[in-house]
């Protein structure tokens, strides 16, 4: 199996990707390298990578396990990693080999927030909500927020359009004490077609969808096609959602975005009486894009809470566990204090 | 002995010839209708003022009183004006039908205390009617006088117009004691119990991860080019309806209860 680890050209040490610098820095000697720079010493590999042939991959696909090319042990992955750490000595690693083919990923947003930021993100979240047990935000809790791509697909879809329908225009204004009410009924054409891009499904079963769809959106303008170097000091996953099992979702998704579009184009109308609505998915072009999020997965009296921060926004979401004992008596504090206004406020005041 | 006799005699002549002479008023049959107690008026102002009262009381079965006082013994004026007229027995008739004009110095205020049928003719409206024609005829300025003509003219004018025909009465509902009852205690144990499980089930919603709606940048994604955009006006329609004017509830009687049970209407202003 074949896999890959940026070392620093000065000192042999691994380079990491450092989101704050938006630069490529080796932890120990303190060198900076910028993505070209890195590009050009790994020229050759990325060559190397391109001429394997294809069956080589597939077969090479059902292994989990690898030799750290750093301190030599056998690390096992779980089998949709892409880019991990030796669980010995550390060392970034990127299984290249799933990275290739039709795995190969077309378009990536780095990661923008680093580690600290996401810490941050998460402190000033749960210190905000009163009731989170101390013990949740310790500093060891706060070193397993991991670093992660997750696997997405984008599609760009063109859609042909066929609306008719009626509707009406009201006007209404007063003269003396007479209310007028004009009622324009209008013939309502929209014919032609809507570009809608990277319109966006998770390729992905291992983790929610729902707490990912807490932290969108990401600003796909900001999207770039994808270099392997970025993944290196993060974790990613592949897919394991194909194309052709996303594409009902993502028509789905088309079908309701154009509506919405026509009904912003008709927004002036009441009353919309559709006679006719055809729309067309003409062509989608499927995209598969690695975003970056930070997420954290703790266990608070038995149960499992996740957060995450999207990666490039710092926008997070999350479950928070509670300290009963605390929120039920500040709830009888409440109920005590009511309870008595209320009791001396009848007697007193009213 | 036969002297002290004599003088005792002497001063019980007197005694009855005083009484003698002030009996006239009471004799007339005439009860008294002006009590100045702030000695705002003359002893002519009171003549007219009461001759004026009378006139008007024997003409609707009335009674009519003006009273004023510089010192309302610490109550409200609406307390003092009701509580003289319940007090002295003012009221004609089963109903105890009457109107109270009081001007308290004490309180810097001016009342009209109404009663039985008294309600019924002077409604909310009317009692301002008369307050404010009161207040213009020299009340407001320190002319005592001009008010009460002022009130006396005002009442007879509405006496005449009789009693509106939309009249009601309803009770202002005011709580007589700041007592608790133990419905009300049971109701503030309620109020607070759902404050608290309010702030309970809200803080562990809050906590809860809610499923999110996904948010989406479809819009900034996306290119319409419609090749035909058309809007044709096809139909026009012009209706039209008289605005409705708010409904005016100008027979409307607050009443309330005076300390002594009674049922009192009325209105004040300061001045």
């Amino acid at each position: 199996m074949s896999i890959r680890s940026y070392k620093c050209p000065n000192c042999g040490a691994a380079i990491e990707f450092k989101p704050a610098k938006q630069k490529f820095a080796c932890d120990y000697c303190l060198s900076e390298y910028t993505e070209q720079e890195i590009a050009d010493i790994y020229k050759d590999l990325e060559e190397d990578v391109k001429e394997k042939p294809e069956d080589n991959i597939k077969e090479l696909d059902h292994l989990a396990s690898y030799d750290c090319n750093s301190c030599g042990a056998t690390v096992v992955t779980d089998d949709t990693t892409t880019s991990t750490f030796c669980y010995y000595c550390h060392n970034p690693v990127i299984i290249s080999d799933r990275l290739s083919g039709s795995f190969l990923p077309n378009k990536m947003i780095p990661f923008t927030i680093d580690k600290e930021k996401a810490q941050e993100t998460f402190l000033n979240w749960t210190t905000k909500n009163k009731f989170v047990p101390k013990e949740f935000y310790s500093s060891s809790q706060l070193e397993k927020i991991t670093g992660m791509y997750l696997p997405y697909w984008w599609a760009d879809c063109e859609v042909n359009v066929d609306y008719k329908g009626e509707g009406n225009i009201v006007k209404v204004w007063k003269e003396g004490d007479m209310e007028y009410t004009e009622t324009n009924k209008y013939n309502i054409v929209r014919k032609g077609n809507i570009q809608i891009n990277n319109v966006e499904e998770l390729a992905f079963t291992k983790i929610s969808n729902e707490l990912l769809d807490g932290i969108a959106p990401y600003d796909e303008s900001q999207a770039m096609n994808f270099s392997m170097p970025y993944l290196s000091g993060f974790f990613a996953e592949q897919y394991n959602i194909s194309e052709e099992e996303i594409v009902p979702k993502i028509e789905e998704q088309v079908r309701k975005y154009t509506n919405s579009l026509i009904n912003d184009s008709v927004s002036e109308f009441k009353d919309i009486n559709e006679t006719n609505n055809k729309t067309e998915i003409l062509s989608k072009t499927l995209n598969y894009t690695l975003l970056p999020a930070w997420i954290l997965t703790y266990q608070y009296d038995g149960k499992t809470y996740v957060f995450a921060v999207n990666g490039q926004t710092g926008k997070s979401f999350g479950e928070l566990p509670i300290n009963n004992k605390k929120l039920f008596g500040v709830a009888a504090g409440i109920f005590a204090f009511t309870s008595i206004a209320l009791v001396l406020g009848g007697m007193l005041i009213w | 002995m036969v002297n002290i006799n004599r003088k005792l005699v002497s001063s019980l002549i007197i005694i009855m010839m005083l009484i003698f002479v002030l009996n006239p008023i009471i004799a007339k049959g005439e009860a008294l209708r002006v009590f100045d107690d702030a000695y705002l008026f003359t002893e002519e102002e009171i003549k007219i003022l009461s001759e004026e009262a009378s006139n008007i009381s024997s003409s609707y079965d009335m009674d009519i009183i003006i009273v004023t006082t510089d010192d309302a013994n610490g109550k409200s004026a609406r307390d003092f004006g009701d509580d003289y007229f319940d007090n002295n027995g003012f009221g004609l008739g089963p109903n105890l039908d009457g109107i109270l004009f009081l001007i308290d110095m004490d309180n810097r205020e001016v009342y009209i205390s109404t009663s039985g049928d008294g309600v019924r003719y002077l409604t909310d409206e009317r009692s301002e009617n008369v307050i404010e024609e009161a207040l213009d005829s020299g009340l407001g300025e320190g002319d005592y006088y001009g008010g009460a003509m002022g009130f006396l003219s005002g009442t007879k004018k509405h006496l005449q117009m009789g009693i509106p025909s939309d009249q009601y009465s309803q009770d202002e509902s005011v709580k007589k004691e700041n007592s608790l009852t133990f419905m009300e205690g049971i109701m503030s144990l309620i109020t607070g119990l759902l404050a608290s499980a309010g702030f309970f089930f809200g803080t562990k919603s809050k906590y809860k991860m809610k499923s999110p709606v996904k948010a989406v940048n479809f819009r900034e994604n996306s290119i319409v080019n419609f090749t035909k955009e058309d809007n044709k006006l096809i139909d026009t329609v012009l209706t039209n309806k008289k605005i409705a004017k708010p409904s005016s509830d100008s027979g409307k009687s607050t009443t309330h209860e005076s300390a002594s049970g009674k049922t009192h209407g009325g209105k004040g202003a300061k001045f």
